[in-house]
């Protein structure tokens, strides 16, 4: 039996000389089953990732339907353009996560230094269109809280001076029923709930991706002084999966929040 | 005996080992679509096909759009999923795991959403609200 794990440990790492090397721990059979091994664990640690975005999008579902009018008119307020650049710029950070992957796969060092780079800086991108984006919504008083105030156009204008209770009268059931409603009398505790949820599931997904870039830097920084753990590829490979999912989460908040209020060229 | 049992399972063994190192051709034509979906889900959320095919059909199809855009998205997923994340070529086990935790969140979309349309708590939007912005 020790005879045959040998044979099968020895026919797995040495026909790609140039690639990777994998030692196999001595918990495990070989090769294969310590790679599922980590696979499988960092499958089962984004099941519980995607639970816990899924209760985000569970309310999100809620309150759509229940509110359906208002957030189609607050999400007219997002700028679908800087989520169109921030989406390309996650899928393009998860194609150089896929390559650095591959070149770990390849034992090719400074290439997936590079691949991870690339992958950095466009998590910095994306971060910064997402402050441009967060400070806009504080300059229109678009931040849930005292200072909320949904205007159609979210212009410059203030706040009216009895925004701290206005949202309270705009409630009543004229307005929050249904029926076209002039621009102006969007029931303010609605257009409230829609920046509610759009902060808190960007605000979620930003820490996602910061802490995406603390692996990336740290696994980085692995490869690059050629430590023992990251001779192997499956670490890289475990962030790629970490960071894919980030991107998955993105590709359905992206219409969900910014495409649902009929954006204009 | 013991000797063949040993070579089947070597050999199913060989096939998960190779880790797939897929071609550089595939990623980047997983991209493109990727591209190419992501200005899809954009052109459906600026035409409105709503009000285009009840104009030429008379058929009013609510929520069309975000049908649309939300089945790009779970396109683009699958892509993601398969192509970067490797499932594609992974074990069974993987394909299990991977399949799970979003088979569960439908599981609770579907059962929370029928419980809070069976109480009536959904408002139907009254006719004619999408023509209002």
């Amino acid at each position: 039996m020790s005879v045959q794990v040998k044979q099968r440990r020895r026919g797995h790492v040495e026909p790609r000389p140039e690639g990777a090397v994998q030692e196999v721990a001595h918990q495990f059979e070989d090769i294969g089953q310590q790679n599922e091994s980590y696979i499988v664990g960092m499958w089962s640690f984004l099941v519980t990732e995607i639970m816990f975005f899924g209760g985000i999008f569970m309310t999100y579902i809620v309150y759509r339907t229940k509110y359906p009018q208002t957030f189609t008119i607050a999400s007219g307020e997002l700028d679908w353009k800087a989520g169109f650049l921030n989406t390309l710029i996650l899928l393009t950070s998860s194609l150089s996560m896929a390559f650095a992957v591959r070149n770990a796969q390849l034992g090719k060092r400074w290439r997936t230094l590079l691949c991870l780079g690339i992958t950095i800086l466009c998590a910095f991108g994306f971060l910064g269109v997402k402050t441009v984006e967060y400070s806009t919504k504080w300059a229109h008083h678009l931040v849930p809280g005292p200072n909320f105030h949904f205007s159609r156009h979210g212009g410059e204008q203030a706040a009216p001076a009895d925004r701290g209770t206005s949202f309270v009268e705009d409630a009543s059931p004229e307005t929050s029923g249904g029926g076209a409603k002039p621009e102006g009398e969007i029931p303010q505790h609605e257009a409230q709930l829609f920046f509610g949820l759009y902060f808190a599931s960007t605000g979620l997904h930003g820490v996602h991706v910061i802490i995406g870039i603390i692996l990336l830097a740290y696994w980085g920084g692995l490869v690059q002084f050629n430590a023992r753990a990251a001779r192997d590829f499956i670490p890289i490979e475990m962030v790629g999966l970490y960071w894919h999912f980030v991107d998955i989460v993105w590709i359905f908040l992206y219409p969900l929040l910014y495409l649902i209020g009929s954006p204009k060229l | 005996m013991a000797h063949h049992a040993a070579s089947a399972h070597n050999g199913h063994h060989a096939e998960m080992h190779e880790h797939h190192v897929m071609d550089v051709a595939v990623y980047w034509k997983v991209f493109l679509a990727l591209m190419f979906f992501l200005i899809l889900t954009v052109a459906a959320a600026i035409f409105d096909l709503q009000v285009i095919i009840q104009k030429a059909t008379g058929l009013n199809i609510r929520g069309l759009n975000i049908m649309i855009m939300l089945t790009i998205a779970v396109i683009k997923a699958t892509l993601v999923v398969m192509y970067f994340m490797h499932v594609k070529d992974g074990t069974r086990l993987t394909w299990i795991w991977a399949a799970a935790g979003f088979v569960w969140l439908l599981l609770m979309f579907a059962m929370i959403m029928s419980d809070y349309i069976a109480r009536g708590e959904v408002e139907q939007a009254p006719p004619g609200w999408e023509q209002i912005h």
